[in-house]
């Protein structure tokens, strides 16, 4: 069975896809979510093969969602919008799968034979997540696991960044989030000009580096604002600095 | 009026009503040239004179074959200094150039009465200096007896000087209309495409057509109904302009129209209350005036908050003045906040139809959300 979830701040919006799926025989609804961060909760919270992902959505937005994933990770999405002239170019252009409203049986079966057919497919993820990360722009918001759920927090607050494993720790100045992300896509979502990799699994955010101190065979310790010692390696000086000069 | 109608068309319309409402308050002004026509009037003036100058030296010639050549020269350059003074002292008489000469008989009048002044000043300087080049060379410039001579060429000069004058200041103005008319008709091309856009504002009409859609899958009759009320919006949206002020009551049905279908589809999210005083239903607005603030109302208000919010409209009539208030929960206005199109449409209308005595206002409100406070004098002209 293909676990679908549907994502719209509408509720006849829901009604229509989920009767639409309900006659699918190879589809199982596996939630609704009438926005952004709580459709990012039921992601995490399950294994979800595709998203029907409204764009216009309050929170966050459906390209912002998209844009917080990590592409190897994410779902198929179909996004769903009324009308956005840019994203639309960019759908067509990245054939991502939409849906424009309102749609009709033709074009929705249509639409899930495509996703059918790419269920497994890498490249479809990666683009998807791409295309959304070019029309949202560098993520100023991180989403982010808590106790109580997911969280957005501000990008500038976090300190550094470093991967252990197939997670990623994001340090602010008095809390650790654990991401399951990699360091490469995270660092590519918060923009490379903010956070500039020290370490072959660690970076900084780049204004919060308060002083560096040369060592040995040209080796650096760096002090951030916040206290925090941390080994900047001869391989990555040169990009810090190059960074840093502008 | 309309679905959202109102948007971008108003703002250049409004910019003309209010462009020609300051005509009307200042009779008399004129709009200036776009270009000075001093330069071509300078031309034109330097070929007039040379034009004069080279009769003269012929004529002078053929007087006294003998004389020698640089005499007439010099006396016939002499007076081009007092012309030059001359033509000043007309550019910078305020009706010299005045860009409308309509009617023409009040400004030759006017200039032919300066005539005899100018004559006799030309004619006393240009005749001063010929003396005293007389006085220095010992050459007779000849100008006894000259006066009535002189009189009628400077009478003429000064004619056929003032018909050209009229009939190039004419000319451009001419054409310089022809320009502000294409210009015109441009923003007006511009302005009927912008209400087009306005009127079939997407997000809303595509959204609404997908509820349409949803409920044609469980409730026929709701989808019927949606799609009529989305049917009599659009009716209203495409007659927008046609009409400047309706009855309240009418103004009010259209913003229900519009909530009916807001509600429909934001099921639950949002709680709309009416409260409307009954001596206020037949009282003129400017029509499709409500209908940007409703719509923000909900953008801000319902569109981006995932809670349960209010939408309150209120209408009320004290001493001699409509007041409308439209409040929304679920937002507040960020320091610093600028005013959209609707928003400044809204104002810029107010401000046309009832100059200061309509009041606008948005602002937070105490209890949480956003206020939006019209009040207008019940008479146009109040």
């Amino acid at each position: 069975m293909i676990q679908a979830l549907i994502v719209d701040d509408e509720a006849p919006a829901r009604d229509k896809l989920r009767l639409w799926l309900h006659d699918q025989p190879d589809f199982n609804i596996a939630g609704e979510f009438a926005d952004g961060l709580s459709a990012a909760e039921g992601l995490a919270a399950r294994t979800t093969d595709v998203v029907f992902l409204d764009v216009q959505m309050p929170g966050l937005t459906g390209l912002e969602l998209a844009a917080q994933l990590e592409p190897t990770l994410a779902p198929l999405l179909v996004f769903v919008t009324a009308y956005d002239a840019h994203a639309l170019a960019a759908f067509e252009l990245n054939a991502v799968d939409y849906l424009l409203k309102p749609y009709d049986r033709d074009r929705f079966e249509r639409t899930l034979d495509r996703v059918r057919d790419r269920l497994k497919s890498v490249t479809t993820r990666a683009s998807q997540v791409a295309l959304a990360r070019a029309q949202t722009g560098v993520s100023d918001r991180l989403l982010v696991p808590t106790h109580q759920g997911l969280r957005m927090i501000e990008s500038a607050s976090v300190h550094s960044l470093e991967a252990d494993d197939n997670y990623v720790r994001a340090y602010t100045s008095d809390q650790c989030f654990l991401l399951r992300r990699t360091l490469r896509d995270l660092l590519v979502q918060l923009g490379e000009h903010r956070f500039v990799r020290i370490h072959k699994s660690v970076a900084v955010n780049i204004r919060e580096i308060d002083s560096l101190t040369p060592l040995f065979k040209g080796d650096f310790e760096i002090r951030l604002r916040s206290g925090k010692l941390l080994r900047l390696s001869r391989r990555y000086a040169a990009d810090l600095f190059a960074l840093m000069g502008r | 009026m309309a679905v959202h109608l109102t948007g971008m068309l108003l703002p250049k319309v409004l910019d003309a009503t209010a462009r020609g409402s300051a005509e009307q308050a200042s009779p008399g002004h004129i709009p200036s040239w776009d270009h000075s026509p001093l330069v071509p009037l300078a031309i034109l003036w330097a070929f007039l004179w040379t034009l004069t100058s080279i009769t003269e030296i012929a004529a002078r010639f053929l007087h006294d074959p003998a004389i020698p050549l640089w005499q007439p020269i010099a006396l016939t350059a002499i007076p081009t200094c007092p012309m030059i003074a001359w033509l000043i002292i007309q550019l910078r008489s305020d009706r010299y150039l005045q860009p409308s000469m309509e009617p023409p008989r009040p400004w030759f009048l006017y200039h032919l009465r300066r005539l005899p002044f100018l004559a006799i000043g030309y004619i006393t300087i240009a005749n001063g200096l010929r003396y005293a080049l007389n006085a220095a060379s010992g050459v007779d410039a000849g100008f006894h007896g000259r006066l009535p001579y002189e009189g009628i060429k400077v009478a003429l000069f000064y004619c056929l000087w003032l018909g050209l004058v009229y009939g190039t200041l004419s000319l451009l103005r001419s054409r310089e209309q022809s320009a502000q008319l294409a210009r015109t008709q441009q923003a007006l091309v511009e302005s009927q495409l912008a209400r087009l856009q306005a009127q079939l504002r997407p997000h809303f009409l595509f959204n609404t057509l997908n509820t349409v859609s949803a409920l044609m899958q469980t409730d026929t009759v709701r989808a019927d109904r949606v799609l009529a009320r989305l049917g009599d919006l659009l009716r209203a949206s495409l007659g927008a302009g046609d009409t400047n002020t309706v009855p309240l009551h009418e103004e009010l049905r259209l913003l229900r129209l519009f909530t009916d279908i807001m509600e429909e589809r934001f099921t639950g999210r949002v709680l709309t209350s009416w409260q409307i005083a009954d001596d206020t239903l037949q009282l003129p607005v400017p029509a499709m005036l409500l209908q940007p603030l409703i719509e923000n109302a909900f953008k801000h208000g319902i569109e981006l908050t995932t809670g349960i919010e209010r939408i309150s409209v209120m209408a009320t009539r004290d001493s001699g003045r409509l007041n409308i208030k439209i409040h929304n929960t679920g937002s507040t206005l960020a320091t610093g906040w600028r005013e959209g199109i609707g928003i400044a449409n809204c104002r810029e209308r107010l401000r046309v139809l009832y100059g200061p005595a309509a009041l606008f206002e948005i602002a937070n409100e105490l209890h949480s959300g956003v206020e939006t406070s019209i009040s207008l004098p019940l008479r146009a002209d109040a």
